[in-house]
C-alpha cells in the first residue's frame, strides 16, 4: 500500500514564505519510501483529483497549515476519508463546521496557535483578520478532534506547532517516518 | 438644472471622497505588502568545499548530510538580525541557487522570529569588521531543491548549468518579502 503524505501550505507559501513547502521538501528527502506532495491552499481541485485518483486506497495523511488547513477541511467533503488529518492553526473565510470535518476525517489532530501577549506577531493579526477557526470542541465532547493542542506559538511557526505535544502525541509523531527538525 | 439635483450631487461628494481615500489606502497597503524589499548588496568573499565528515558547526540531521558541502563567507552592510527586525520579516536566509533558475535553491537561516524554517545553526555570524560590514559564513548542502508538479526535485548544486549564485531572501508568513541581488560565486571544482 502506498503511503501518501500530502502537505497544503497557507497564503503565500508557494510564492514567497515557503514555510510548508520547505518542510515538505525536507520530509520527502528523509522519507523516500513515502509518496510526498505539496500543494498551495488554492489547489483544492488538484488535491481532490489526487485523493480520488492516484492516492485512492492508499494510506493518506493530509497536513494543512493556515488557509491550507481550511482547504484540507473542504477537500475532505468530496474525497474518501483520510487516515490522518493534521490541521495546523487553520484559517478560513467560509469555515466548515466541526461536525462536518469530524465526519470526514479519520484520526485528526488540530493545533491552534494562541500566543501570549509578548509572543504575538504580525502573522497573528493577519490570521485573525483572515478569520481563524475557533477552538474546536474539547476532547470528549461531540465532534472533537482526537487530539487537540493549544500552542503558545505565532501563526507562522508551523514547525513549532508540528512539534508541540499533547499526551505524547504531536503532528510530527503522527506523521511518522523520519522527523524533520 | 434643478436645485434638488445640485443638492444631491453635492451630497455625494463626501461619499466619493471617502471612497477615493479608501481606495488609495488599499492601494498603499497592497504596494506595502507585495512589493519586495531590498536587502541590500551582498559580497561573496570566500567559497570552499567541505568534504564529507568535516564538521560544519551545525546540527543538520544525518539523514540530510551530503558527501560534500559548500561553505560561503559573505559580507553585508548591516547586521541581518536588525534588518529582519526593521523590515518586519519572519526570516532572512542565505540562498544558494542556480543562476539561471531561481526556483532551484537551497537555503540556510540567518535570522528568524519563530520556527519558520529549519534552523540547523549552519550560518555563523563572524562579526563586524573595521569597514563596518558584517560577515557571515553559511554552509550549504551540495544539492538544490525545487518543487515541480508538487514533488520535491533535487539536483547537485555544483552541476547546475547556469552556475551558482548567492543571494539573501526574506519573507513573512503572509505578505512581505525581500531580496538582495544574486551574486555569482567562483566556479567550484566538480
Amino acid at each position: 500500500m502506498t503511503i501518501w503524505k500530502i502537505f497544503v501550505g497557507g497564503g503565500g507559501d508557494d510564492w514567497f514564505s515557503h514555510i510548508v513547502e520547505t518542510y515538505h521538501a525536507e520530509y520527502a528527502k528523509m522519507n523516500p519510501d513515502f509518496s510526498c506532495r505539496c500543494f498551495s491552499w488554492t489547489e483544492g481541485d488538484a488535491i481532490r483529483a489526487l485523493l480520488n485518483g492516484e492516492a485512492k486506497g492508499g494510506n493518506v495523511t493530509l497536513v494543512g497549515h493556515s488557509y491550507g488547513g481550511d482547504t484540507a477541511f473542504w477537500v475532505l467533503r468530496d474525497t474518501p476519508t483520510v487516515d490522518l488529518l493534521v490541521s495546523i492553526d487553520p484559517v478560513g473565510r467560509f469555515q466548515r463546521s466541526w461536525t462536518a470535518i469530524r465526519a470526514d476525517a479519520g484520526l485528526w489532530l488540530n493545533v491552534r496557535a494562541e500566543p501570549s501577549s509578548d509572543n504575538r506577531s504580525f502573522d497573528d493579526t493577519i490570521a485573525w483578520a483572515g478569520r481563524k477557526y475557533p477552538r474546536p470542541p474539547a476532547i470528549g465532547q461531540p465532534n472533537a478532534p482526537n487530539h487537540s493542542v493549544i500552542a503558545n506559538r505565532t501563526h507562522g511557526d508551523f514547525r513549532g506547532m508540528m512539534r508541540d505535544t499533547v499526551g505524547g502525541v504531536s503532528g510530527r509523531t503522527l506523521l511518522g517516518g523520519h522527523h524533520v527538525g | 438644472m434643478s436645485a434638488d439635483g445640485a443638492s444631491r450631487r453635492a451630497g455625494r461628494r463626501p461619499v466619493l471622497l471617502v471612497l477615493a481615500v479608501l481606495l488609495a489606502l488599499v492601494a498603499a497597503v497592497a504596494v506595502w505588502a507585495l512589493v519586495p524589499r531590498d536587502l541590500g548588496p551582498v559580497t561573496v568573499e570566500r567559497v570552499r568545499l567541505l568534504p564529507a565528515g568535516v564538521p560544519d558547526g551545525g546540527t543538520k540531521p544525518a539523514a540530510l548530510a551530503t558527501p560534500v558541502r559548500i561553505a560561503v563567507t559573505f559580507a553585508v552592510p548591516q547586521d541581518l538580525a536588525a534588518v529582519r527586525e526593521g523590515l518586519g520579516l519572519g526570516y532572512i536566509a542565505a540562498r544558494l541557487a542556480d543562476c539561471g533558475d531561481d526556483d532551484a535553491a537551497t537555503q540556510e537561516v540567518i535570522a528568524q522570529r519563530a520556527g519558520y524554517l529549519g534552523d540547523y545553526g549552519r550560518v555563523t555570524r563572524l562579526g563586524t569588521g573595521a569597514d563596518g560590514r558584517t560577515r557571515y559564513r553559511a554552509v550549504f548542502d551540495d544539492e538544490l531543491t525545487a518543487t515541480v508538479d508538487h514533488a520535491a526535485r533535487r539536483t547537485p548544486a555544483r552541476a547546475t548549468p547556469g552556475g551558482l549564485c548567492l543571494s539573501l531572501y526574506g519573507a513573512s508568513m503572509w505578505f512581505r518579502h525581500a531580496t538582495s541581488p544574486a551574486m555569482p560565486i567562483a566556479t567550484l571544482p566538480r
